[in-house]
């Protein structure tokens, strides 16, 4: 089977993934991973608006300590982690879910 | 000429176009169509919930018309967005010349509100506040009041 991150890197491969940038708030060296961005739009308040669902997944050993209100940088826009990251799989693969910000 | 009660939720949007700042003319009626982030900002639209209506003559319908203005809005914290707009909207529609526009109203009263909100990019949320219109007609005619 392959490990999560011989897994991204073959998604990596082919053109999925993009390029997350990271300056924790706290301080601490900026990071930054190549993460598999989503961004669905979906139907919220019973079907009377929509929204977009952006989430980003990335091996577990990247963007340590990442956490809500943190903000990354993808494709030149700011989105601010409002939920998670959560473990997924056998807990070698991240989840956060984001709120688009602006330009970075 | 439209009956009494779709005249009033007319007046109920042209009270509020262009007068709540953030909303502007993102103002609708009835609308069913789900609101898209990309329209700009935040919307308000008026949507008729019921009316109850009691003979007080044979000729002399004493009614009750009332309207949902939902208040939808993206942004942290949400409710307090929310609020900001009922506020304003709020004296609109009280303080109304209702007269000037033909319209014999006599009791505009907020009667009841509730807030929803989902998870989400910005947290998209929606204020509902009900407002109550009291207004007389003729029993014959719904297009007309006494």
């Amino acid at each position: 089977m392959l490990a999560t991150d011989k897994f991204y890197e073959s998604f990596d491969r082919v053109g999925f993934l993009k390029e997350a940038a990271w300056k924790p708030a706290a301080g601490g060296p900026a990071q930054s991973a190549k993460v598999r961005f989503r961004a669905p739009t979906e139907n919220v308040l019973g079907g009377e608006a929509l929204s977009t669902d952006y989430t980003v997944r990335y091996p577990a050993a990247k963007l340590v300590g990442l956490k809500r209100d943190e903000v990354l940088t993808i494709e030149g826009f700011k989105y601010a982690v409002r939920e998670g990251p959560k473990s997924s799989l056998d807990g070698s693969e991240m989840e956060a879910k984001l709120t688009r910000q602006g330009p970075a | 000429m439209n009956s009494i009660e779709e005249r009033i939720a007319e007046e109920v949007k042209t009270a509020l176009l262009d007068q709540v700042l953030g909303v502007d003319s993102r103002v609708f009626r009835a609308r069913k169509d789900a609101f898209s982030p990309d329209e700009g900002g935040d919307s308000i639209n008026i949507d008729t919930a019921e009316m109850t209506s009691r003979a007080i003559s044979e000729a002399v319908d004493d009614n009750e018309l009332t309207l949902d203005v939902c208040i939808y809005v993206r942004g942290d914290v949400w409710e307090t967005k929310a609020d900001a707009y009922a506020v304003l909207a709020h004296p609109l529609l009280r303080q109304r010349d209702y007269l000037a526009a033909g319209l014999k109203i006599a009791r505009v009263r907020r009667v009841e509100q509730d807030w929803a909100a989902d998870e989400g990019d910005a947290t998209p949320g929606k204020r509902t506040v009900k407002y109550a219109f009291r207004f007389l007609t003729l029993a014959d005619d719904i297009t007309a009041q006494p």
